[in-house]
């Protein structure tokens, strides 16, 4: 496997300044605008009426407040084809990229009849006749039919996963950074890992680390656990084996990774067993054909095949999933339709997330990396040690 | 408090005439079930979706999950399920499929968001009539039992807890994202169930013309923290929030960043100002007063200008949401206001700010449980260094 991908895939870290390994930002908004706009186009689309914060992102490169969890459907960000101009939610212009006109940002309501106001006065949504949306409700479609009467609302989500799935090169060392964050992050757990700490105070550790590193966001909480069946008590105890699946957020774009660890007791090689070296040798050749899978033009599905030809039983969480402005398709696992993503093909320039578990029944070994699809095969982009299972 | 929760639906359900509510979103999914649904950004809730679907004649609700243990304990094997994926046609159908089995043809079921998926696809599976959830959902949310006040108040007392030691460390050379660090790391020592909103350590100008441009040409408020340097003499407006048993906190105070943290006389009179407007507001709250006379005697004591953000509120409700009903003094108008009466079991997070352009502002936010004959303070945290 190529340890950096060619034709100007970077994967020399984020510390490879000569080689240009660091965002453009102007130039990623500038490009991502580019290919949506083109999609849309492509697709008819007079107009894009978003609601999901990271296909908001996408369009207008806005820094927005983060809440965890979903929130139901409702006008955040609007593209109008004509002119490729973008409007945005967004009281004031903190956050804003520049090249985002004042006059584009439409301000926070609670009140429906003046968020319909503020879309009326959206040049060129009132022409539309066909506008993606990416999430629905009646008092919206309502809504809509009032503010462009002659518009048919069609589905923009599969636009917009086809324009977000292969990413541009500022995109990949957005994503490398976030994995380094967490990464980091992480390393400070392992090496504060000790009997009678909790799980909670095991994130507690990643998140006050990441957030000095400089991100304040994670990708997902609860993400420390031990793999052994619940003991009743919710200290660590000297040889648990812990789980740690961390994520962060870098400019809205998420890596992260997985590994497990013992926890260590007076020396370090307690919780080092033939058995628990046996499992991550187990997991170890379960990567391998996982990884073997992640190659441009194989199906999604290929990434289940694998996992099932090396006799390990499939995990009740996903083996794979998009990694992008957060959490993306494909996602192909034993819980999930076959249109999540397992039978989309593998394109270069994907990120996934991609890894699995194998248990002796009473434990588990659990890891997970981030990985590039490249022409070149596949590239590693978390690159964590596996630690004293795997000496 | 799940029993309860769950026999309020059912009891609204039967009122609107409603089967079965399909729930997707995570703070629905969380009243329902009491599932626990770790913090996460928005994509993860969306494809990896803990969905909930209460019938109407089930005394337990139905969970659809990728891991079980989110479940509550007294939730039977049968009523925990696999995922639903409802981005796609094949998720939309595994739901349209249950439901289908689950539900008379022609029923009326509430919904709480519709992906485009469900909205193009659902109704090939199952003929039923579609609502809004929130006909149920937000009449019972409105008003909480005492076990859901306790919640609150115990979010609220980590989220306190948590803050004490943020305050205690504030020093001129710290970025804002160090406040953020020792307040993620401390709420979960301190048994915060995750984490609910990017902490806002906000530096705030003297006048509002020094701040970023606004549409309504009001302060800028919430900005995102980043790595931002804090000087001495700053004045920083914080706002943090927490998920305790699914339900939120929401804390807000007025800091000033030094070693020796002395506001001036001006500012100090801004937290007086504060103080009259909440002591005013709470005079005339109890069950049965309209929201509308809160913000009349919010307005009064700030010398007949409206002491809240233009586009947020004096009032809002906090829940398993962080901002629900009730919701006094938006963009809804006085006749909302008017029409909105305070029942006993509202929780309402109070966050009048007081502006003097020239000095600058004071802003803070205290939660209280309405009573029959008043109200009881949730929060509990000095208005150091100001008072």
């Amino acid at each position: 496997m190529p340890e950096a991908g060619g034709a100007g895939r970077s994967n020399l870290g984020t510390m490879a300044l000569e080689e240009g390994g660091r965002v453009d930002f102007a130039r990623l908004r500038a490009a991502r605008l580019g290919r949506c706009v083109s999609a849309m186009a492509e697709e008819g689309l007079d107009a894009l009426v978003l609601g999901r914060e990271a296909n908001a992102r996408y369009v207008s490169g806005a820094r927005r407040l983060w809440n965890a969890g979903t929130r139901p459907f409702g006008p955040g960000c609007v593209v109008v084809a004509d002119g490729g101009q973008v409007h945005l939610l967004s009281t004031w212009d903190d956050g804003v990229p520049r090249e985002l006109p004042r006059q584009n940002l439409f301000g926070l309501s609670w009140n429906p009849a003046n968020y319909a106001r503020a879309l009326a006065q959206i040049p060129g949504l009132a022409q539309a006749r066909t506008i993606g949306v990416d999430g629905m409700s009646d008092s919206f479609s309502r809504m809509l039919a009032g503010i462009a009467p002659q518009a048919r609302l069609v589905d923009g989500l599969g636009m917009l996963h086809r324009v977000r799935a292969a990413k541009l090169d500022d995109e990949v060392a957005a994503i490398a950074t976030a994995v380094r964050l967490a990464e980091a992050a992480l390393s400070h757990v392992v090496a504060s890992l000790r009997p009678g700490m909790t799980e909670a105070q095991l994130q507690g550790a990643f998140e006050r680390r990441m957030a000095e590193l400089g991100s304040t966001v994670p990708g997902a909480e609860g993400a420390f656990c031990r793999t052994a069946a619940a003991t009743g008590s919710p200290e660590l105890n000297e040889g648990d084996l812990v789980a740690m699946s961390p994520s962060v957020l870098y400019a809205g774009y998420e890596g992260g990774l997985a590994r497990t660890y013992p926890c260590p007791g007076r020396h370090p090689e307690d919780g080092v067993t033939p058995t628990r070296r046996q499992l991550h040798a187990r997991w170890r050749r379960l990567w391998d054909a996982l990884l073997s899978a992640c190659r441009p033009g194989a199906k999604a599905a290929a990434l289940l095949d694998a996992y099932r030809s090396t006799g390990e039983p499939l995990p009740r969480h996903p083996v794979a999933w998009g990694l992008g402005l957060g959490m993306e398709p494909p996602l192909v696992g034993a819980n999930l339709p076959p249109d999540a993503g397992a039978d989309q093909a593998l394109v270069p320039g994907m990120v996934l997330s991609v890894g699995g578990s194998v248990s002796d029944g009473e434990e588990a070994y659990v890891a997970r990396d981030t990985v590039l699809v490249s022409e070149d095969g596949p590239v590693l982009l978390s690159r964590h040690s596996h630690g004293p299972l795997a000496a | 408090m799940r029993r309860q929760r769950l026999e309020k639906l059912r009891s609204g359900m039967k009122d609107q005439g409603m089967e079965a509510l399909v729930l997707a979103g995570t703070s629905p999914v969380q009243y329902a079930t009491g599932a626990r649904i770790a913090s996460a950004d928005s994509s993860h809730g969306i494809y990896q979706r803990t969905v909930a679907v209460v019938l109407a004649e089930d005394d337990q609700p139905h969970l659809f999950c990728t891991e079980p243990a989110c479940a509550p304990a007294e939730l039977g094997p049968d009523h925990v399920h696999p995922p639903l994926y409802l981005e796609s046609p094949m998720g939309v159908e595994a739901l349209g499929r249950w439901l289908k089995e689950h539900v008379s043809p022609g029923s009326r079921l509430g919904v709480d968001d519709k992906t485009v998926a469900m909205h193009e696809h659902l109704g090939e599976w199952c003929d039923v009539e579609w609502t809004e959830a929130n006909y149920v959902l937000g009449p019972a949310k409105v008003t909480k039992t005492p076990d859901e006040v306790e919640c609150i108040r115990r979010a609220q007392r980590i989220n306190e807890l948590a803050m004490y030691d943020v305050q205690a460390a504030l020093r001129p050379g710290m970025r804002q994202s160090d406040l953020s660090a020792i307040f993620l790391g401390r709420i979960f020592e301190l048994g915060a169930w995750g984490n609910c909103i990017d902490p806002i350590w906000q530096v705030m100008p003297t006048s509002k013309a020094e701040g970023p441009y606004t549409t309504n040409g009001e302060l800028a408020f919430p900005l995102v923290t980043t790595d931002r340097l804090l000087a001495e003499g700053d004045v920083i407006w914080c706002d943090t929030g927490i998920s305790y048993a699914g339900y939120a906190s929401d804390f807000g105070r007025t800091w000033v960043v030094s070693e020796d943290p002395r506001p001036s006389a001006a500012q100090r009179q801004l937290c007086r100002r504060w103080l009259e407007v909440v002591d005013a507001t709470l005079s005339v709250t109890r069950a049965g007063a309209s929201a509308h006379e809160l913000a009349v005697a919010a307005t009064e004591a700030n010398g007949g200008a409206k002491p809240w953000l233009d586009h947020f509120y004096l009032v809002h409700g906090v829940g398993t949401d962080s901002a629900e009903m009730p919701l006094i003094g938006t963009d809804l108008g006085e006749d909302f206001d008017r029409g909105l009466v305070l029942a006993p079991g509202m929780v309402m997070v109070l966050e009048p700010v007081v502006w003097e352009d020239g000095v600058g502002g004071y802003r803070a936010e205290d939660i209280v449980v309405v009573t029959e004959d008043g109200y009881q303070m949730l929060s509990d945290y000095p208005y150091s260094p100001y008072a």
